[in-house]
């Protein structure tokens, strides 16, 4: 079982889940279009009369207010700081870039063990805080399914598999085997259903024409 | 609208309504991760915040959401809890926000022409 | 949809500097389309307003409630209950809304925070164009799907004036001439003749306050003839 999932089963899932990324970023390009905003504005301005804003810092401040910051500042900053440790963590672990120095021939840095650690821990203690919150929050659970709490099992057991396997706390052989199928797992379905959003947060919010895009925005659908 | 009892849903007209943009719904309706950050910037959640059904995405969900996963086969009734979610639930003032970019206005707006195209409409004088 | 856009601060700044507590209204209409006045603006213009006066030394307390649209009488009773802990009203629907609220509380004071702009269209996102000035007598029919009233600076209905250079308006280089758009766009549907008939200047029926009643309902408000 162990062979089968380090060799064969991971390369499979590492190679569907490369294809399944490029397969959606082609969708998103193929779907959308190229956009070129208007070159001359039909009308006058009303440039005459000084808009007249207050000082640049209050501004800045105030417009924080507008934004998701404003509205929830909590569930802003600790979903971009998960968002970033998920991917980072197993990514810098020292445990998979053996693995894969082992099997491919090259491998990224790794942080010190301690500190993957403590990055797992933090991830851990984030999933309790979307869980309490799909559960807990009324608005969360108005448009939760089962589907999500499958997403959050796909997304999290790695994670606690890995982290208990990792320290050897009970049933070692069993841990790392569930570790490398449920990561396997989360490989294999993250082109396929939700969690797809972690490619399309940077399509839609950077080259999508919106109120709400970071980039100029240059598609529309 | 009049009483549509004798007339059946037009459901092959969904169905064709759907498949104009079928790629982009199925997609859209897919990356909504359900994290409902779209709420407060919906004002009238912000008034009633105990009330999910003014929540963007559980709009978008229980509307397009509906219509796409039953392939256009509704009843006379679901049509009308889907007017009631897209006109009395929804302004279309445009501003939702969704940290995943999902055009949420222009789902409420393609569940509204579905809508009119079954002569199910909101009627300003009732 | 109605076209608006935020006063310069100091204006607003000075209306209500007199008042502690304020109500800024928003609106879910119009407003909130063009990006002027929904709730977003209201949160940050209250930011921005609160800030300032905190600079000055000045507490004002700046309450925020955003209706669905100001332009309808029952949208705003909700704003009944919430009033009464304010001393005056800003709002950031367009001016008919506001005169609404005005209407509907007649002894507080209202400030509108935005001007009202115009009648227009989205031409992209953030930019909105002016394409009606309600004169009450369309006449784009005649004239390719184009308004002389608005688009012509002289408000010209048969063709256009000497002052028209290279298909360029004489008011600015950039402005194109309206009659030569409606010149080229009639041509190229062969309707030339409807522009070919003089037609009587636009007799302007906004110098009075308009009212519309709908046929179905003329029985309600006006004595049978």
């Amino acid at each position: 079982m162990y062979e089968l999932l380090r060799g064969p089963l991971a390369t499979a899932s590492f190679i569907i889940f490369f294809l399944g990324i490029i397969y959606q970023i082609i969708r998103f390009f193929t779907l959308t279009r190229k956009y070129q905003p208007v070159s001359r504005i039909n009308g006058f301005t009303r440039t005459d009369k000084k808009q007249n804003k207050p000082s640049p810092a209050i501004q800045k401040l105030a417009k924080r207010k507008g934004n998701v910051m404003g509205m929830e500042p909590n569930m802003a900053v600790i979903t971009t700081i998960f968002h970033i440790l998920v991917i980072v963590t197993p990514v810098f672990l020292l445990s998979h870039n053996i693995l894969i120095l082992e099997s491919w021939g090259f491998s990224l840095p790794s942080f010190s063990e301690a500190f993957s650690d403590f990055l797992t821990l933090l991830v851990l203690a984030f999933g309790v805080f979307f869980l309490y919150r799909r559960v807990i929050l009324a608005k969360v659970r108005a448009v939760s399914s089962l589907s999500d709490y499958l997403t959050f099992l796909v997304v999290f057991l790695p994670f606690i598999t890995g982290f208990i396997a990792y320290h050897q706390f009970f049933a070692y052989k069993y841990m790392i085997i569930l570790h490398m199928l449920t990561g396997e797992i989360m490989l294999v379905c993250l082109p396929f259903s939700k969690l797809v959003h972690m490619l399309y947060f940077f399509l839609n919010r950077f080259f999508l024409v919106s109120e709400y895009n970071f980039g100029p925005g240059g598609r529309v659908w | 609208m009049g009483n549509n009892s004798e007339m059946q849903v037009d459901t092959q007209k969904i169905r064709d309504l759907i498949n104009q943009d079928k790629s982009m719904i199925k997609l859209m309706l897919k990356v909504c991760a359900h994290c409902s950050m779209c709420a407060e910037s919906c004002f009238l959640y912000v008034h009633s915040p105990d009330d999910p059904k003014y929540i963007p995405s559980y709009k978008m969900l229980n509307s397009v959401g509906y219509l796409y996963k039953k392939k256009g086969n509704v009843t006379w009734e679901d049509l009308e809890r889907i007017k009631e979610i897209v006109w009395d639930n929804c302004v279309l003032c445009t501003r939702c926000y969704c940290p995943l970019g999902v055009d949420i206005p222009r789902m409420i707006s393609l569940a509204r022409k579905i809508c009119r195209s079954q002569g199910v409409y909101k009627e300003y004088n009732t | 949809m109605i076209k608006i856009e935020q006063k310069p601060f100091q204006e607003i700044v000075d209306c209500i500097q007199v008042y502690d507590h304020i109500l800024n209204v928003g609106c879910g209409g119009c407003a909130s389309v063009c990006m002027g006045g929904g709730q977003k603006e209201v949160n940050i213009l209250n930011a921005e307003l609160e800030m300032y006066f905190d600079e000055k030394g000045q507490n004002k307390e700046i309450g925020s409630y955003t209706v669905e649209r100001a332009c309808n009488m029952t949208f705003l009773e909700e704003l009944d209950e919430v009033v009464k802990d304010y001393d005056c009203i800003l709002s950031m629907a367009c001016s008919a809304g506001v005169q609404f609220i005005a209407e509907r509380f007649p002894s507080k004071p209202v400030f509108p925070a935005i001007n009202t702009v115009a009648i227009g269209v989205d031409r992209d996102i953030g930019l909105y164009e002016e394409k009606c000035r309600a004169c009450g007598d369309c006449v784009i029919g005649y004239t390719g799907g184009i308004c002389p009233v608005t688009r012509c600076a002289k408000g010209l209905f048969n063709g256009p004036c000497g002052g028209t250079n290279e298909g360029m308006c004489e008011v600015h280089k950039d402005i194109p001439c309206a009659w030569y758009d409606i010149h080229e766009r009639l041509k190229a549907q062969n309707r030339l003749e409807d522009i070919y008939k003089i037609r009587e200047p636009m007799e302007w029926q906004n110098q009075v306050q308009r009212a519309v009643v709908h046929p179905d309902y003329a029985h309600r408000y006006m004595e049978e003839e």
